[in-house]
């Protein structure tokens, strides 16, 4: 038998007949569809029951209540506003909306890192375990005792029982140099102290007044805490009528505040207090200020006469005589009638406040530029006022017992502190970083030997940024307590990662300008991913340590626990409550007491953990008759804390004034200014940028590796160049290349760089994209306080 | 042999040839590829659906609704462990239950013998609260099961063989009238 | 709308411009909310997907007369009559308008990557995977099992949340109810809006606020003239913004 040609094809056809009436082409169609669409290889996020829970941020100093939307109770997926927080009312900014990406990001440490080759080079920081990095600090530390002055500590937060472990453990190790980061809060404090006699910074209400006056701050792009202050602007955008709150933004650049202000005065570079003095100027020459205040409560509002019969020139007649419209409009480049105008409508609107602290208020600032501010809301009878500037409220927190001091912390403390604050050229105080840069290259006035560096970046975010570079060069040791792995922690020797804020307890006691009381509670929601501690606990082990009365300042067994402790000062207090139902406006009962919704410490604790805060309103404002601590007993236009401090000089010396800044670098060789500027979707703290916020940058912002500067097209076309160029930016103190982003918002002359760029560390998201304004801002010191006040920088532009 | 009879045995052979090409294919269609397409995968542990209900448990208990209205599907660990704790009986599944995955706080491995891709959404609460649909209209009733049957997986698509597909969806929507727009079921 | 009957469900949002202060904080919600996948390098907006982008606006006037202002742009759920511009080109059915909710929504699991929908879209509110996603391996643990991550060679756009749409079905049919109640859905982006400028909810009906908002005298829509009807309604008292609208974007 032949199987011939014709019965193959028989056989074949059969088969495919067989085939056609079976299943098979049919389903394998249909599954290679599916297979076509399965895409294994994307992931296959893991599916569970979804809850969320309540904590809050701890990205800024904010403390915006936010909820954790978990799957499974592992694993979280998204971050947003808790509806209950009075703070952020349910909202939430895009640093707080990117918050996992910080929680899940690649630049998080994995292990305490030690270095074990040159500083700075990241191949050689090896891991060793918390054993070993504990016990190697704790040998540095005993070996140092003996002169305990030589450990400072950094910290880039400003209130919080965190950093309050800090400046506890130097006082109990017997170091003064306990230091902060610079911000607007400082210059704040400082001259509510010397015009009131409280060192405080303030409190604003913003919620509750009709008008607000800007010097500068840009409400709505991040200063303050910036939910607070975004949920405020809709509260101004949504009254009607006579109710209707009036913003009025005092800025050199026309930034979207000035843009969403009802009116937006272009002021020259660095002349608010001049404007603000020239308002004053109208108000008091229409005798349009409130005279029961002034009266009543401030001193050397008029000419006077001291104690020893000398005549003294008061607010008054120095206004008169050398803040008229002319001289003003000459200064600061706004029309005189504009400057009548809004004296007339700012002293007329009641309640109306003022507010200074140039961009985000991350910055120093001028004490005089603060005072003359301050002066405007005394005029208008704005202080301790509901709709006006109070203090800053501090939650009742119970005190820990008091520090335990042995011979040699009692010695350490008596030094001079290394950024001089308190000595005799700087009586007036404060956390002076850029004095303690100075000074550590020249080992005066004794040597730093260990820097310790606390959710700061100093090595990124200060202006000048080669001062801190270069102090490190003489600091023996540098111990970074970090999440991630920033500039700093890079140049650090020892390295002791930090749970991320998802992570570990912290507390948060609500930012600049709260006026009422704000206590917020972030709380472990995920398991630390990595070998992170708790920097409380690393200082509570450390102690235990060193022992002796170190080891006795720091009783508690976890940080937990000493955190808890302070809880017991809300619990006690008479008034407050914790945040558990949406819509609250605490602002609309100021000074009101609050029924407790908790009966004890431990229930209050509890409930804490499960709705995030608690608030108080019933603290808000002093009594007028009461509320002034300096020698006069009342408010002071004309400040004689000052004098009392030794500082000596005219009577404009004591008086809110307007003075020139002495900027760096001559006009002819440097012929525009240079000035930084802050936006929400560029974060300028601690942390940087993670690509969900990188991404939403504006291809005129950042393009490749390249940033932008902001220049006017009049500017542009002076100097021949057009969009998109490549220049490079120089001043007095280096250089940077960028690309140029013509825009009217820009003044002409002015050059605008946004800060929060540049960065060599973190991940590859960021790392090398665009330009670090501080490496070529400089630094402008006043000599009274010693603050740096940093709003602009001489530069010259040449084609990159 | 004349060639007129070889054309015509060659004929008869070649229609041979064409039913035994016809009847292999048939049977490949039908018996050996729906064996060769899906791969026999045993669960990682034997849930004995009998006993659990001989001891007065409702299926509810474990296959719910959570109070958001999800439906919990296989539930976790930690839901056996509410009674597993410690072994309550000599089983050998219960044993390895406690010690590999109760102890250490493990999720059991389940494979489903339904689980949809991605890109779907299927919400049980519509079906089974608002249309009061039988679970065993789509599932098969486990109740009186003492061993759980292997999962057959497609080795092309990877997803079990009970899946249900999209034209069945589609054609219960439409026959019960209910809408049947994209995003009732996608994701 | 006139199309479409009323009394039904059509979902829209209303964004009012004179509250929005530019601070992204809602085009960063929608990437977290909706598993949105991100590259080394994002700045040829081109190829950069982001289902909901923020404009930048101003009004060409010199210093110190110069304002700026931002326009948040999610898709804009068409509703012009029969089909939306997108869905009308589809060959495959990959996108559809839901009519009984208005929603315009993408099955990428369909989309064969023709882009004809993308030339279709006036708003340039559809985008194109040209790579697969990829996340660094951490952060895989941060995507949501409610959104579906997309491939190479998909088109993807805003879906406005729908399946925070079936989430809150879900638990009304847990309660009972096949109604939703106002704000029971709500898209990531007006949930993390800090100022509260946008406003989302059922435009046919006449006592929810977003259907109070659309009516106001100083609501516009984008390119209006192109009959697009779009759901996505803008608010701005000032007019060199209105008058943006009608610019191409």
């Amino acid at each position: 038998m032949k199987v011939d040609r014709r019965a193959f094809v028989k056989l074949i056809a059969g088969g495919i007949g067989g085939t056609l009436l079976s299943p098979l082409p049919w389903k394998l169609a249909d599954d290679s569809a599916i297979w076509s669409q399965n895409w294994s290889w994307r992931p296959s996020p893991e599916r569970g029951e979804a809850t969320m829970v309540n904590t809050v941020c701890q990205l800024c100093p904010g403390g915006c209540g936010i909820r954790v939307r978990l799957i499974n109770g592992k694993r979280a997926v998204r971050l947003d506003g808790n509806p209950n927080n009075p703070l952020n009312q349910g909202g939430i900014c895009p640093l707080g909306a990117t918050g996992l990406q910080y929680h899940y990001g690649i630049s998080r440490i994995e292990s305490p890192l030690k270095q074990k080759g040159t500083r700075g080079e990241v191949k050689t920081l090896e891991p060793i375990t918390w054993d070993e990095a504990v016990a190697l600090l704790a040998a540095k530390l005993k070996s140092l005792r003996a002169q305990p002055q030589g450990l400072v500590c950094l910290s880039g937060k400003q209130n919080g029982t965190v950093s309050e472990f800090f400046s506890r453990f130097l006082e109990a190790y017997g170091s003064p140099n306990y230091l902060t980061m610079p911000a607007a809060a400082q210059a704040e404090s400082l001259g509510v102290f010397l015009s009131q006699g409280v060192r405080t910074p303030l409190s604003y209400d913003f919620e509750n007044a009709r008008m607000i006056l800007s010097f500068g701050a840009d409400l709505i792009e991040g200063w303050g805490a910036p939910c607070r202050m975004m949920s405020a602007f809709r509260l101004w955008r949504s009254k009607s009528g006579s109710q209707k709150t009036r913003l009025v933004q005092i800025e050199t650049r026309g930034s979207l505040t000035a843009s969403q202000a009802d009116e937006w005065l272009a002021v020259a570079p660095g002349t608010e207090a001049a404007l603000a003095l020239g308002l004053a100027h109208v108000i008091v020459r229409e005798k349009i200020y409130d005279r029961a205040f002034v009266d009543n409560y401030t001193h050397g509002f008029d000419d006077w006469t001291d104690s020893q019969g000398r005549r003294h020139q008061g607010f008054k007649s120095m206004l008169l005589e050398e803040y008229t419209p002319a001289r003003v409009a000459e200064i600061t480049g706004v029309q005189q009638e504009k400057i009548v105008e809004l004296a007339r409508n700012f002293a007329l609107t009641k309640p109306a406040l003022a507010v200074s602290g140039r961009g985000q208020g991350k910055m120093d600032g001028s004490l005089y530029e603060f005072l003359a501010v301050l002066s405007l809301n005394a005029l208008v009878g704005s202080v301790h006022r509901p709709g006006g500037v109070s203090w800053a409220v501090t939650p009742p927190l119970a005190p820990w017992p008091k520090v335990v001091q042995d011979s040699t912390s009692r010695n350490g403390l008596r030094s001079e502190r290394l950024d001089g604050s308190g000595g005799p050229d700087l009586p007036l105080g404060g956390h002076l970083l850029y004095n303690f840069l100075e000074n550590v290259p020249k080992g005066k006035p004794y040597p730093t030997k260990m820097l310790w560096v606390y959710e700061a970046n100093p090595a990124h975010d200060l202006a000048d940024v080669n001062l801190f570079v270069k102090a490190l060069e003489k600091i023996d040791t540098v111990v970074s307590f970090s999440s991630f792995m920033d500039e700093t922690t890079v140049m650090a020797d020892l390295i002791l990662p930090a749970p991320t804020f998802l992570e570990r307890f912290e507390d948060v006691s609500g930012d600049r300008g709260l006026q009422y009381a704000y206590f917020g509670l972030s709380r472990p929601v995920l398991q630390p991913r990595f070998e992170c501690r708790h920097p409380g606990d690393v200082l509570i082990k450390l102690a235990k340590m060193l022992g002796g009365s170190v080891a006795a300042s720091f009783p508690w067994d976890n940080y937990e626990e000493a955190l808890q402790a302070r809880i017991q000062g809300l619990a006690a207090a008479p008034s407050g409550r914790v945040a558990d139902e949406p819509g609250l406006q605490p602002w609309s009962h100021l000074g009101e007491r609050l029924a407790p919704n908790y009966g004890s410490a431990d229930e209050l604790w509890e409930m804490l953990q499960e709705h995030g805060c608690w608030y108080d309103t019933s603290q808000s404002m002093p009594s007028l008759s009461s509320a002034f601590k300096t020698p006069s007993g009342k408010f002071e236009f004309y400040c004689q804390a000052l004098k009392e401090a030794g500082v000596t000089g005219s009577d404009s010396t004591y008086l809110p004034h307007y003075q020139p800044a002495d900027l760096p670098g001559g006009k002819e060789e440097y012929p525009y200014l240079l000035m930084p500027y802050e936006v929400m979707i560029i974060e300028n703290g601690p942390l940087a940028n993670q690509p969900f916020m990188t991404k939403m940058l504006f291809d005129f912002e950042l393009k490749g590796r390249d940033s932008f500067v902001e220049i006017n097209p009049k500017t542009a076309k002076e100097v021949g160049l057009r969009e998109g160029d490549r220049v490079e930016l120089t001043t007095a103190i280096g250089s940077v290349k960028v690309r140029l982003h013509l825009t009217e918002s820009a003044r002409p002359g002015v050059i605008f760089i946004p800060l929060g760029l540049g960065h060599s560390a973190f991940d590859r998201y960021i790392r090398g994209k665009g330009a670090n304004a501080n490496e070529v801002l400089a630094v402008l010191q006043e000599p009274l306080t010693g603050l740096a006040s940093w709003w602009g920088t001489p530069v010259k532009i040449s084609r990159a | 042999m004349s060639g007129e009879h070889t054309q015509r045995e060659s004929g008869a052979l070649g229609w041979t040839l064409f039913v035994v090409g016809f009847v292999g294919a048939l049977f490949v269609g039908w018996v050996v590829f729906p064996k060769l397409l899906y791969s026999t995968q045993q669960q990682p542990l034997n849930f004995n659906h009998a006993v659990h209900m001989e001891n007065d448990m409702a299926c509810e208990d474990c296959h719910g609704f959570r109070e958001d209205g999800s439906y919990v599907g296989i539930p976790q660990v930690e839901k056996c462990a509410e009674c597993h704790e410690e072994p309550m009986t000599e089983s050998e599944a219960e044993a390895k239950l406690v010690t590999e995955f109760v102890e250490p706080g493990k999720e059991i491995p389940w494979l489903s013998y339904t689980r949809q891709p991605d890109n779907v959404f299927f919400s049980h609460a519509a079906h089974v609260l608002m249309a009061e649909m039988e679970c065993t209209s789509c599932h098969r009733d486990a109740s009186q099961e003492e061993e759980t049957p292997p999962v057959q997986v497609n080795r092309l698509t990877g997803y079990p063989k009970g899946i249900m597909k999209m034209y069945k969806c589609e054609d219960c929507h439409a026959r019960a009238s209910v809408h049947n727009g994209c995003d009732v079921c996608h994701k | 709308m006139s199309e479409h009957k009323t009394g039904g469900v059509r979902y829209g949002m209303v964004i009012d411009l004179d509250k929005c202060t530019g601070c992204m904080a809602c085009a960063v919600a929608c990437q977290q909310e909706n598993n949105i996948s991100f590259r080394e390098d994002e700045s040829n907006k081109l190829r950069s997907i982001t289902w909901l982008r923020v404009f930048y606006l101003d009004n060409g006037k010199p210093y110190p007369e110069h304002r700026q202002a931002y326009l948040p742009r999610p898709c804009q759920h068409c509703d012009s009559p029969h089909d939306s511009p997108c869905t009308i080109v589809c060959p495959v059915n990959a996108t559809k308008r839901d009519e009984a909710n208005g929603l315009v929504n993408q099955i990428p699991v369909r989309c064969i990557g023709c882009r004809y929908c993308m030339a279709a879209c006036p708003y340039h509110a559809r985008y194109f995977n040209w790579w697969d996603p990829k996340w660094p391996k951490p952060m895989e643990q941060m995507l949501t099992p409610d959104v579906s991550p997309r491939m190479r060679g998909v088109v993807e756009k805003c879906t406005m949340c729908v399946h925070r749409l079936q989430r809150a079905k879900d638990k009304a049919f847990m309660e009972g109810r096949r109604e939703l109640e106002e704000g029971e859905y709500v898209p990531a982006c007006v949930e993390a809006c800090p100022t509260k400028a946008m406003t989302f909810g059922n435009l046919h009906d006449p006592h929810s606020e977003v259907a109070k908002l659309a009516k106001s005298p100083h609501a516009f829509r984008l390119l209006a003239k192109l009959g697009t009807h779009p759901k996505i309604i803008y608010l701005s008292k000032q007019d060199w913004i209105r008058k943006q609208a009608d610019n191409f974007i």
